[in-house]
């Protein structure tokens, strides 16, 4: 019980930011979660009603959660950005590693773009169709859910990387 | 089962191309003109990353409006097209927001 109450402390004890620095990893981890399982769904959700509405529900719950963790990302972009000495881009960028913010962090941020949009297609299409996506006519619609989700996971595996470069180096506090 | 007609769709991936496609477009002209960043900055605290974000999105939004009032139908090599568009947009926005890339093109118009 000591340990316990001593690991709740030690949670309330981080800053703000550093509270919603923690939920932006909770939700990026949650996101690569739900991008494994709406991909591992894509060839069976036009073979039974059933799978289809577990994809719905896993691209439904992806966009949701990359939506949080954008605007999360808005969040702690604040104090990143902050104009002090001691916020992580001041700090970076009087390091000898400027290239850290000018290339790593600005391609991050611009990428995070994506991914919400990408996902937002799979969505679209996934309640639009519903069962009526089967058959060779959909076949290129199909594989515009398949690539739009492999894209998404791909800008996040990269924007997640990036991340990880820099707040290694400068964490959010 | 009720087969549905895939404009909507067709029109929806030409919406989001045109959203990444905007978006590079505005961070090289955010770039090469420095004044811009004041009416990109909708939010201090975010600077103009906040406006790149807002009107692109917005960009997206009235594309879609305006063609779903337009085309109402599209064949299969329209079809076609529009999934060139949008794989390419895909691509082309990836490596445009690469700093070093857009800075160089960026340069070019300064």
């Amino acid at each position: 019980m000591t340990e316990f109450l001593e690991f709740i402390n030690g949670l309330l004890a981080y800053s703000t930011w550093e509270k919603f620095a923690n939920l932006h990893g909770i939700f990026a981890t949650l996101g690569l979660i739900l991008f494994g399982v709406a991909l591992a769904l894509t060839p069976f959700y036009s073979k039974a009603k059933k799978y289809l509405s577990w994809f719905r529900t896993a691209v439904t719950l992806l966009f949701v959660d990359l939506f949080f963790l954008t605007l999360n990302g808005f969040l702690i972009y604040q104090p990143y950005r902050a104009g002090l000495p001691t916020s992580p881009r001041s700090i970076i960028l009087a390091s000898d590693r400027p290239w850290l913010h000018q290339i790593v962090f600005e391609h991050k941020e611009f990428l995070a773009f994506a991914p919400l949009l990408l996902v937002g297609v799979a969505v679209f299409m996934a309640w639009y169709f519903g069962d009526s996506i089967k058959g060779s006519r959909f076949n290129g619609l199909k594989k515009v859910i398949f690539w739009s989700l492999l894209s998404a996971l791909i800008f996040t595996f990269v924007i997640a990387g990036e991340a990880v470069l820099v707040t290694k180096f400068a964490p959010v506090s | 089962m009720k087969i549905r007609n895939a404009t909507p769709v067709i029109n929806f991936l030409i919406a989001v191309s045109a959203s990444l496609n905007f978006f590079w477009i505005l961070n090289i002209v955010k770039t090469a003109a420095p004044a811009t960043k004041g009416w990109l900055t909708l939010y201090a605290p975010v600077g103009p990353l906040s406006g790149l974000f807002i009107y692109s999105f917005l960009f997206g939004l009235v594309v879609f409006a305006i063609l779903s009032r337009v085309i109402r139908s599209i064949n299969q090599a329209g079809e076609r097209r529009a999934f060139v568009i949008y794989y390419s947009s895909i691509v082309l926005f990836f490596l445009m927001v690469f700093p070093p890339i857009f800075e160089t093109v960026a340069k070019l118009f300064e």
